[in-house]
């Protein structure tokens, strides 16, 4: 099976300060990537890495074996809803077009009017989020959780082989964030999923590999954190101090909390 | 009032006003959503340097300072390109560095006698055959690669970084942008001036966000806001005898101060009512 992203030895730094170094792992077709660290521990550097918006200083990056840029029509990006003004004037059926847009070739941007191509990826996309209801409706009446969901469905509409979400819980209510979290279960089926978080609680029931990145990167292919990875994050303590029993508790939970979802068996039912 | 439209002057006045309307809203919505107040000023103001070249040079000076304007766009887009968070650096530069250059030339051009406060203020009623065809031709190209280019500039409005991820030009959409408000600003100098122009490209545009679903509503709705200022302006102008260009902004900052009012008393008015229930 092919990688859908490997890092080579990836060192990236802002005017001379790292803000990833030797960063190497693979992450195969299909798999949903917990990509998990503390506030400028690196992880929206590692995001814009793969999706081209940076070029490593060293090293190598490639998504679907070849460099992300050339990449373009396979990725999709998920960023949080704050990047878009809440008052710029887009309904929801144009916002979700401009990601389905030129999968016709690049002509198919040029003129005022959305094809028919587009404006068909637009409206599955819309229902695959829930949010048809919506096409019509201005962006600047929706809600957070609303506006997020339709970020989704904007990336969705290119059909992307890999999804990079980056907080996509972050700034929406509880309702909101529980509504967006049973979506991205239901995208897995068909792609490979990268889901930055600073929230641990992020690490939802499908997630099938976790990475930490706090400069430093350590992946593990399971859906397991260990006690490495969490004293990464939160860094390490003196045995006696109640961060380490706090780490040491959650080395404990999380993996149990991380495995797959088994149905009940129905022999034993 | 109506019997002044009988005269040529006016006639061509109210041309010229209604080409300064639709460039100023079709790029004064796009300046606005990317939030490109400062950046349109500075263009606008760095335009002087042409027309103190055109009179040094003794070169056309619509057509060297639209020339000039451009070239400075597409250097302040290159600019503010590598260094966004910069841009004020950039503009300032553009800004001060456009008009000090303009009075250079002129204060070494020989014995010029021209008034400057034509351009830099506006003369709306004095615009001639030659100044309204270049005037329509600036906002013909303005319409054509609004109309080709509008989804790729709405996609860069609304969220720079997806473009980029999508695989669009970003770099080169900035710059067609950022000429495009070069373009703009040439084609409303006769009808307001390199000073004053600011103001057309961002108060039509500002009221037009308010009501507007899309981005092209925004531009009509704005090209409707701009135009009517203007007439409003000149009519004052005409009857008080004024200088247009400022008539028109006067207008234009009246209506949107009374918007303000009425909305913030609306606002009081419903938390009032809201209280009591």
């Amino acid at each position: 099976m092919m990688a859908a992203i490997r890092f080579d030895g990836v060192r990236f730094a802002y005017g001379g300060v790292p803000a990833v170094e030797d960063a190497t792992f693979t992450v195969p077709e299909g798999a949903f990537v917990a990509l998990l660290g503390p506030n400028g521990g690196g992880k929206t550097t590692l995001a814009r890495l793969i999706l081209g918006l940076l070029k490593p200083d060293r090293g190598r990056v490639q998504v679907f074996g070849e460099a992300p840029g050339s990449r373009a029509g396979r990725i999709g990006y998920v960023p949080q809803a704050t990047t878009v003004t809440p008052a710029f004037p887009i309904t929801a059926l144009d916002l979700v077009a401009l990601g389905g847009a030129g999968r016709s070739g690049p002509r198919s941007w040029l003129g005022p009017r959305i094809d028919r191509a587009t404006r068909r990826a637009s409206l599955d996309a819309l229902a695959a989020v829930e949010m048809e209801a919506f096409a019509e409706r201005p962006f600047a009446t929706l809600s957070g959780g609303q506006r997020q969901r339709l970020l989704i469905a904007r990336a969705l509409a290119a059909d992307p082989d890999l999804l990079v979400l980056d907080e996509p819980t972050a700034n929406i209510d509880p309702a909101g964030k529980t509504c967006v979290i049973e979506l991205l279960d239901k995208l897995v089926e068909r792609r490979t999923l990268v889901l930055i978080s600073h929230d641990l609680t992020a690490v939802v029931p499908r997630v099938s590999a976790v990475a930490c990145v706090n400069r430093r990167l350590i992946y593990n292919p399971k859906p397991v954190l260990t006690p490495e990875m969490l004293h990464l994050i939160y860094g390490v303590h003196a045995a006696d101090c109640p961060m380490e029993t706090f780490i040491h508790d959650l080395s404990h939970v999380l993996p149990v909390m991380t495995r797959p979802h088994r149905h009940p068996d129905p022999v034993r039912a | 009032m109506l019997e002044a439209l009988a005269y040529p002057f006016m006639q061509k006045a109210v041309l010229a006003i209604l080409l300064a309307g639709v460039a100023c809203g079709i790029v004064g919505a796009l300046v606005v959503v990317n939030r490109m107040t400062f950046l349109a000023g500075g263009v606008a103001h760095a335009a002087y340097g042409g027309v103190g070249l055109a009179f040094f040079a003794g070169w056309p000076v619509m057509l060297t300072a639209t020339g000039f304007a451009l070239v400075a766009a597409v250097l302040a887009a290159l600019i503010t390109l590598r260094a966004r968070e910069r841009m004020d650096v950039a503009v300032g530069l553009l800004w001060s560095g456009g008009m000090a250059f303009g009075v250079l030339l002129i204060d070494l051009s020989p014995g010029y006698n021209v008034d400057l406060m034509s351009y830099l203020f506006g003369s709306v009623l004095a615009v001639g055959d030659d100044v309204l065809i270049l005037m329509a031709e600036l906002v013909a190209v303005l319409v054509t690669l609004t109309v080709v280019f509008y989804r790729p500039l709405l996609s860069l409005s609304a969220d720079r970084e997806f473009a980029r991820v999508r695989g669009l030009p970003v770099a080169s959409l900035h710059i067609l942008l950022v000429a495009t408000i070069a373009l703009a600003v040439m084609a409303a100098v006769p009808a307001i001036g390199l000073v004053l122009v600011i103001a057309l490209l961002t108060i039509p545009a500002y009221l037009a966000e308010r009501t507007a679903r899309s981005l092209g509503m925004m531009m009509i709705t704005a090209a409707l806001w701009a135009i009517a200022f203007c007439l409003t302006g000149l009519g004052l102008a005409y009857a008080f005898d004024l200088t247009s260009g400022a008539a028109i902004v006067g207008v234009a900052v009246v209506t949107l101060a009374a918007g303000e009012m009425i909305d913030l008393t609306r606002r009081a008015v419903s938390r009032k009512s809201r209280s009591n229930s």
